[in-house]
């Protein structure tokens, strides 16, 4: 059974369709990305799968019970942290957290101490909300999406924010969080982070899926991307290049040569230097989600 | 899950400065008056300014009773507007702040959430209500003391109740009281969960609020006529309770009227709310 899935979902507001038919599915154990440029229809996706608003036509199922249809049943294990964090100002972190363990008492009080220790907010527990920086709003609403260990985890921009350190402490949570067994659907425009941590992806595009699948697979599903040659003797390297590739798709790199060239080329090139006396020591193709997601958003 | 969604609710609403505004006023007011009062005349000074009629009475009638009877006034427009500051940033003070979605996430019906939001507010009002009498009870009880409890109205002249009754009649008149007094901020959460600024339920319900008490007071035939269907008619239905001539009957009507308007509101609030698109 999927632990996540949209079918057909469809939404408009007022003349405006920003979502048409989107359809993906997240399996439990993934780290499962969500991408698109802004306005996409991200974030009116995970307000459908919250049930905060209401798909037109469609339908989310979580662990296969209708969100729509039985919500409570259907968010018991969910975690969310949406767009920018919501407390109430007013209140302390601490007593926001204390909220959703009166809210639901399986969730033992001993998790606020545990989720603020993880997100580094102990010790301002007590501090009012409204005097937290925008970056410690972020922690705490990671904070509260992990509340009572839910299996699914939806966070929706959670870098934002955050200073590199926080990022990387991020990341690195997000992946205990998935060696726990947690399945997180992660909203980003982050795309280096998506590329480092997701398993798997979707791209979304004017409220359509444009991609879904595996992140890897993905990657090199593109005409043609950089690969990197490095060779003892690079002046020999680059003449040969020259030689086969337009000015333009040749740059020089962090360890060798870049050339960019369709996936078929490769072996060619390798040929060619091979028969060239080129001593070759490493090609390694350099697709990044960011080649990748332009790729597909020019086309 | 309704009674824990209650307490976070109330726990909320308490901790919010603003729901204090009135317990404070009435806290510092009513004493005030009191004392003032006390020291300037008692009940001479009350009689003289709310009747034209004049009176010889003997014992003590101005007294904690009395004058307990006497802030229910207060009913009209000051205890209303004080409630919709309340009630009006129950549902627009979470659109505006973004925490709808806080509770709204987790496993919470909406039907439940909007329940314990309604519930909140009709405990706020009752707490509001009572506070100012027991306010006005407390603080005239040691200047004025007990007795029997003198009554008065322009529509209804002058009724005496004996010490032994006022109590109870007093309790009942303050929950009949608070009742009108829900219809007015059940107007306000009505207009709240419409809106995402609190300032505007407080606006909305008071301004027509006001417009109805123009529409009672205004003597045109046609006013006249849609009068008896107004809740504003019916606001000072708990000094029907002072007045033992008057037929039960009416005040169930006015009951009834206030009941029919508390439930088009709130029904009128959780059809919108059920459906409201959560987006900020």
């Amino acid at each position: 059974m999927k632990h996540l899935e949209c079918l057909s979902l469809e939404k408009s507001f007022g003349p405006q369709k920003v979502l048409d038919k989107v359809s993906f599915s997240v399996e439990h154990g993934d780290i499962y990305g969500f991408l698109g440029p802004n306005g996409a229809g991200k974030s009116t996706t995970i307000r459908i799968i919250a049930d905060l608003i209401r798909a037109d036509a469609g339908s989310v199922h979580i662990d296969g019970i209708a969100v729509a249809k039985k919500k409570v049943e259907a968010l018991s294990s969910v975690g969310m942290l949406i767009e920018k964090p919501s407390f109430y100002p007013h209140l302390s972190g601490e007593t926001n957290l204390r909220l959703l363990t009166r809210l639901m008492p399986e969730i033992e009080h001993s998790e606020i101490d545990r989720v603020l220790k993880i997100v580094d907010l102990s010790s301002a527990a007590l501090k009012k909300v409204k005097f937290y920086s925008q970056g410690m709003k972020q922690r705490l609403g990671i904070a509260q999406a992990m509340m009572g260990h839910p299996s699914l985890i939806i966070l929706d921009e959670p870098l934002n924010g955050l200073d590199p350190v926080s990022m990387r402490d991020m990341r690195d949570l997000i992946f205990r969080l998935r060696d726990e067994g947690k399945t997180i659907f992660l909203s980003s425009h982050l795309l280096y982070e998506v590329e480092r941590s997701c398993n798997r992806m979707c791209i979304i595009h004017r409220g359509t899926v444009i991609r879904e699948g595996a992140v890897r697979e993905l990657l090199y599903d593109v005409p043609e991307y950089w690969v990197e040659f490095s060779a003892l003797n690079s002046a020999d390297l680059e003449q040969a290049a020259r030689a086969h590739f337009d000015a333009d798709r040749i740059r020089p790199g962090l360890h060798g040569l870049l050339i960019k060239m369709k996936q078929e080329q490769i072996p060619d090139f390798i040929n060619t230097c091979v028969s060239g006396n080129i001593r070759l020591r490493a090609a390694s193709p350099l697709s990044t989600l960011e080649d990748y997601f332009l790729s597909i958003m020019e086309s | 899950m309704l009674f824990r969604l209650l307490q976070i609710e109330v726990f909320k609403t308490f901790s919010k400065w603003r729901s204090y505004i009135g317990f404070m006023l009435f806290a510092f007011f009513i004493p005030l008056l009191i004392i003032i009062a006390h020291y300037n005349g008692g009940l001479d000074e009350a009689l003289y300014l709310e009747s034209t009629e004049r009176f010889l009475f003997t014992g003590n009638l101005y007294n904690a009773y009395f004058l307990s009877f006497l802030m229910m006034n207060l009913l009209w427009i000051h205890l209303p507007f004080l409630i919709t500051v309340a009630a009006g940033d129950l549902f627009a003070g979470e659109a505006a702040e973004g925490t709808y979605r806080y509770l709204l996430v987790r496993p919470v019906s909406r039907s439940v959430f909007f329940v314990s939001k309604w519930l909140t507010n009709m405990i706020y009002t009752f707490l509001l209500v009572f506070f100012m009498g027991a306010v006005a009870f407390f603080t005239a009880l040691p200047f004025e003391g007990l007795g029997d409890l003198l009554v008065f109205s322009p529509d209804f002249g002058v009724s005496i109740l004996d010490r032994g009754d006022a109590l109870p009649a007093l309790l009942k008149a303050y929950l009949i009281g608070s009742l009108n007094v829900l219809t007015i901020s059940s107007l306000a959460l009505l207009f709240s969960v419409f809106v995402s600024n609190a300032v505007g339920p407080i606006i909305a319900a008071m301004g027509l609020v006001i417009i109805f008490y123009l529409v009672e007071f205004i003597q045109i035939s046609f006013f006249a006529a849609i009068r008896p269907f107004l809740f504003s008619h019916y606001m000072d239905s708990w000094i029907y309770v002072f007045y033992p001539h008057i037929p039960a009957s009416d005040l169930w009507l006015a009951l009834a009227v206030h009941g029919v308007y508390i439930s088009v509101f709130t029904l009128l609030s959780y059809t919108y709310f059920m459906r409201k698109e959560i987006s900020s």
